[in-house]
């Protein structure tokens, strides 16, 4: 029997949240930057700990604060993933204070940070930006699929 | 009849809302189905994966408590765009109320679309900015960087090319000395490579010393009113030579210059001449060298000059056009073997024209010639300059010995000399220097210091007429002052007015040896009464002519004056002095033409007095 999980996907706009979950659920991937509007909504089952949990995948649309983003988007969610861009520094310039806010926002769920866009960044410069993150990143990328599908798994193993 | 406001309002909404009420557990209530189906035999909650991870969110609300979703889409849904409302109603009654947004889907999508692609590009400017000031900074650094290299690199050769001179002068030193001690020819032989080395490295050490200095921004000009014509022939005499050795056709054209002098620093582009000319000699093996010169007006204050250099030499490709230009470079094919050079001649040349505002232009094409030309600016001299042409000394019935081993500069010394009048004999080699000295006498010696052999400094001990010794090492000098207090010393490269200064000067301190009654035995044919006679009657006569000369110039009467410098020509002529007979004859031509020049004529009266004073010593009884 499984078991259904509300994952949220925040960050700033153009991030590529959208392209994350595209790939994560169907596999596929758009070079098209096609913006969310709102929230979006999808599913995928997967197997965790010899559990089957079904991932409710909330893709809310990207802001600059989210303090701008409906809480109601954000309620009953037992996880999120906080996704930046590598390519763009203000994405994560001030990521140490959006997620003490998240957190206030969301407390007491797991938050994972995803750090996209790898594909785009040399790998040197990767690894400097996320040795300079507050918190441990994982460096993601929508185009190969780089640690999309670990992302989720760790985080809902985080949430069981 | 016509629909009420409600009505059309109501039928608008109907179309474009849906309403489903549903408990908390899931079980349908009622549902219009609008805009989706709701299944009533299974749990709303579990239908919509939108409201699976919102289930306990909806059982926790309370009565009149509402939840807002302004826009939500979902895989399920996927054309539909909703507006959802949530209410709590009664205590276990949800009502869901949507609203479809579809239709405003494109305008939303557009506007967000554009909003957050706009602040991406600008993002992706400003990191684009930053990139490129990073880059501007990294370059500046760079070039910071280099410049302080470059400087210290100056510095460093300047100083150490400095420092190198002094015990390179002393080692030349201590290889003559050696020369003059070794008997060994194969010994003096290899001496004499020693010291051709030393000689080239001094050279190549004043190139760099000069190049570090130009590099560092140190080389200043100088400024002087000069004689352009006379400088450029000047530096050219010896690559003229040269040229001819090579059987080259070497010709200067200064057709189209029309201001005699310039303000300017002649001795730098003198270096950048030489360098230019020396350097199309050297590798131009046959046809031609031509030099042309042009000025332009193109302002009122500054005169454009142009100067091209010309050659059929073996030319170049455009890389070694560029390789040539670097410090130290030569043309490819260009080595050492071939042609001696540090490479630094033409960094030295390009340095020094854009110093004085001017850009050095090489056309050139391999095997065929290379032209190379530059223009600078440079004053007309305002002031009316008296040239201060030194006059030839007259040297006619003395006979000179030039010492000199290096080809150019013997017979550079050869053509000054045979303009004095005088008799020359040459020898090259330290050997034949003491064979010379015994067998003929000579009235002055011009002597290299260091000539194949050695040293020529200890040969003249035993010499009792005019000294005058050349070098290149300014050193030397005092050397020679400590062993010839009364010889003279010039450094190489000796110009012409600087030699005829030293052998004028040596003429006038030869004055009172060169005094002689000759003339006036034969004017009296050795009778000695007569003799005694017109000594008496010149002793008497003269300096009374002298006074009255002294007065006519001073009142500037001319024709008086040429008349007294005729009257006293038999007395001056009766004193033997060939250099008071030339100033009279000066002096009288120039009276003729209706001038008076005050001060040669007080400098004749003066030497007049103090030679019959010395005559009169010598012959009276």
């Amino acid at each position: 029997m499984s078991m259904a999980k509300k994952v949220i996907l925040i960050g700033h706009f153009g991030v590529g949240k959208s392209s994350l979950v595209r790939q994560f659920v169907h596999q596929q991937l758009s070079e098209e930057y096609i913006t969310t509007i709102g929230v979006k909504i999808d599913k995928k089952e997967i197997q965790v700990n010899g559990s089957t949990i079904k991932l409710l995948i909330w893709d809310i649309a990207g802001d600059d604060s989210q303090q701008k983003v409906p809480q109601s988007y954000r309620l009953g969610a037992h996880g999120a993933l906080y996704v930046l861009d590598l390519s763009r520094p203000s994405t994560y310039e001030n990521l140490n204070e959006e997620l003490i806010a998240l957190n206030e926002l969301i407390p007491n769920i797991p938050i994972s940070v995803l750090a996209s866009k790898q594909d785009l960044v040399p790998n040197e410069q990767v690894e400097k930006i996320l040795s300079e993150l507050p918190v441990s990143a994982k460096p993601t990328s929508a185009k190969s699929g780089e640690n999309v599908e670990e992302a989720f798994h760790q985080l809902a193993a985080q949430m069981l | 009849m016509s629909k009420s406001i409600n009505d059309i309002k109501l039928a608008y909404f109907q179309k474009r809302s849906q309403v489903v009420v549903f408990n908390k557990s899931g079980g349908l209530v009622e549902s219009c189905d609008t805009l989706f189906n709701v299944d009533a035999g299974q749990s709303v909650l579990d239908q919509f994966i939108f409201l699976e991870g919102l289930a306990p969110v909806l059982q926790e609300l309370k009565e009149g408590q509402t939840l807002d979703f302004p826009l939500v889409e979902w895989t399920d849904q996927k054309d539909l765009l909703l507006e959802l409302h949530f209410e709590a109603v009664g205590k276990n009654s949800i009502q869901w109320f949507s609203i479809d947004k579809t239709f405003e889907r494109d305008t939303i999508l557009q506007v967000q679309q554009q909003r957050n692609q706009s602040a991406i590009n600008e993002e992706f400017l400003t990191i684009q900015k930053r990139y490129l000031e990073v880059e501007k900074e990294l370059l500046d650094f760079k070039n910071e960087e280099l410049e302080r290299i470059q400087s210290f690199k100056s510095k460093f050769f300047a100083e150490v090319s400095h420092e190198m001179r002094t015990p390179l002068n002393s080692m030349a030193g201590l290889i003559d000395l050696l020369q003059n001690k070794l008997q060994d020819a194969s010994q003096r032989e290899y001496l004499e490579n020693l010291k051709a080395t030393s000689n080239h490295l001094r050279s190549i050490i004043n190139d760099v010393l000069d190049l570090s200095k130009a590099e560092a921004g140190k080389l200043r000009l100088e400024e002087s009113t000069f004689n352009l014509k006379e400088l450029i022939q000047t530096t050219l005499f010896g690559l003229k030579l040269q040229a001819e050795e090579k059987a080259l056709q070497f010709e200067v054209d200064m057709s189209q210059i029309k201001h005699a002098f310039l303000i300017g620093d002649e001795i730098r582009l003198a270096q950048v001449i030489y360098n230019l000319v020396g350097n199309a000699v050297k590798y131009t093996l046959k046809g031609k060298v031509n030099i042309t010169l042009r000025e332009r007006n193109v302002e009122t204050d500054n005169a454009l000059l142009e100067f091209e250099i010309a050659d059929t030499g073996k030319g170049m490709s455009q890389q070694d056009i560029t390789n040539i230009l670097e410090p130290y470079g030569q043309a490819s094919g260009q080595n050492q073997q071939d042609f001696e050079g540090t490479g630094l001649g033409m960094g030295i040349a390009k340095q020094l024209i854009e110093l004085m505002g001017g850009e050095l232009k090489i056309e050139s094409e391999p095997n065929v010639g290379t032209t190379i030309s530059f223009s600078i600016k440079l004053k007309p001299s305002d002031e009316v300059i008296v040239e201060e042409t030194v006059p030839i000394p007259s040297l006619s019935n003395q006979q000179l010995l030039l010492v000199e081993d290096d080809v150019l500069s013997r017979n550079v010394l050869y053509e000054y000399l045979k303009r004095t009048g005088a008799q020359i004999k040459m020898v090259d080699h330290i050997d034949d220097v003491l064979v010379i000295l015994s067998k003929h006498t000579f009235d002055g010696v011009i002597s290299d210091v260091n000539i194949v052999g050695g040293s020529t400094l200890p040969l003249f001990k035993e010499y009792s007429g005019r000294l005058l010794f050349v070098s290149g090492d300014v050193l030397e000098q005092e050397c020679i002052k400590v062993n010839y207090p009364e010889a003279k010393f010039l450094l190489k490269p000796v110009s012409k007015d600087d030699l005829y200064i030293s052998l004028s000067a040596s003429e006038e301190e030869a004055d009172a040896s060169t005094f002689t009654i000759d003339n006036l035995r034969r004017a009296s044919q050795d009778d000695e009464v007569l003799i005694q006679l017109m000594i008496d009657t010149i002793a008497e006569s003269l300096p009374k002519e002298l006074v009255n000369l002294m007065e006519t110039a001073a009142n500037k009467d001319s024709p008086q004056c040429k008349h007294i410098l005729h009257k006293i020509k038999p007395s001056i002529v009766y004193l033997g002095n060939q250099a008071l007979m030339d100033m009279r004859t000066e002096l009288h031509d120039v009276a003729l033409k209706g001038s008076i020049d005050l001060d040669q004529m007080a400098s004749f009266i003066k030497r007049v007095e103090a030679g019959l004073a010395k005559f009169l010593a010598m012959y009276k009884h």
